[in-house]
């Protein structure tokens, strides 16, 4: 699964490598590349069961999860909530499970590109984060297709992930009064976000 | 793989395949794992 402002294509030659010895399968994210392009859904969640959907559409039950970037909160999420599904999670340059994180103010050079519907400018800013990238094709039809994401992709995805917290925390005795669990109140942050940390936590021990 | 921005997969695509297909043929690689197939030999007895 690639990552924001990414498509399928970035996996190209990767598939060309391991498509021989597995079965992969490169999905285009809403909203990007080829994928359908629906006014809303733009959360990680919904992004966890979109992969989900498809495996399931494809008839896959387990599966390793390779992810790029933003895509690997995707990941986090399936570990925590469906590890059934996964045999593997495997996860390059991923976000952060928690703040502090790179925010709007960092990719504000790529809404603008974005917005203003400038692929060369988009190809340039996406060239910049990597150290070498094969060829300039590849280069300027990641710029276009970035071009190409719907508006929930670039903004309500981008705030989604940037409000996500799933870094565990250190054990401590609750207090009786304590909110969350072990105590009588919801946390200010909600009871289920806790349960995740909890989940994460423990798995990953 | 060092020298790598953050798209691994399109700038060093025959490195990152054959890492993800040595994860999946080995399982989990960690530190632990990698310093003891790189640690050296006890030397045999002459």
């Amino acid at each position: 699964m690639h990552g924001y402002l990414g498509a399928s294509v970035i996996w190209s030659e990767i598939l060309a490598r391991l498509g021989g010895r597995y079965r992969c399968i490169a999905i285009d994210a809403r909203g990007t590349g080829d994928g359908a392009r629906p006014r809303e859904g733009y959360t990680i969640d919904r992004w966890a069961g979109d992969v989900l959907a498809v495996a399931d559409a494809l008839g896959v039950g387990r599966f390793c999860y390779v992810a790029h970037s933003m895509a690997g909160l995707t990941g986090y999420r399936l570990a925590i909530e469906h590890p059934g599904r996964l045999t593997r999670l495997i996860l390059t340059c991923p976000s952060p499970a928690g703040p502090p994180r790179a925010g709007r103010a960092a990719f504000a050079p790529f809404r603008a590109a974005w917005a203003a519907g400038d692929a060369a400018s988009m190809s340039e800013l996406l060239a910049s984060t990597s150290v070498a990238l094969p060829d300039a094709s590849v280069t300027s039809q990641r710029g276009r297709l970035a071009i190409s994401a719907a508006a929930g992709h670039v903004d309500a995805l981008l705030d989604d992930s940037a409000g996500i917290d799933l870094r565990p925390r250190p054990r401590r005795d609750p207090h009786p009064d304590a909110p969350g669990p072990g105590g009588g109140r919801p946390g200010p942050d909600g009871r289920a976000g806790r349960l995740l940390r909890c989940s994460l936590t423990r798995r990953w021990r | 793989m060092s020298g790598v921005g953050h798209v691994p997969p399109l700038e060093r695509p025959a490195a990152f395949a054959d890492a993800v297909g040595r994860f999946l043929a080995e399982g989990v690689v960690t530190f632990r794992t990698l310093a003891e197939r790189h640690a050296p030999q006890p030397r045999q007895a002459p």
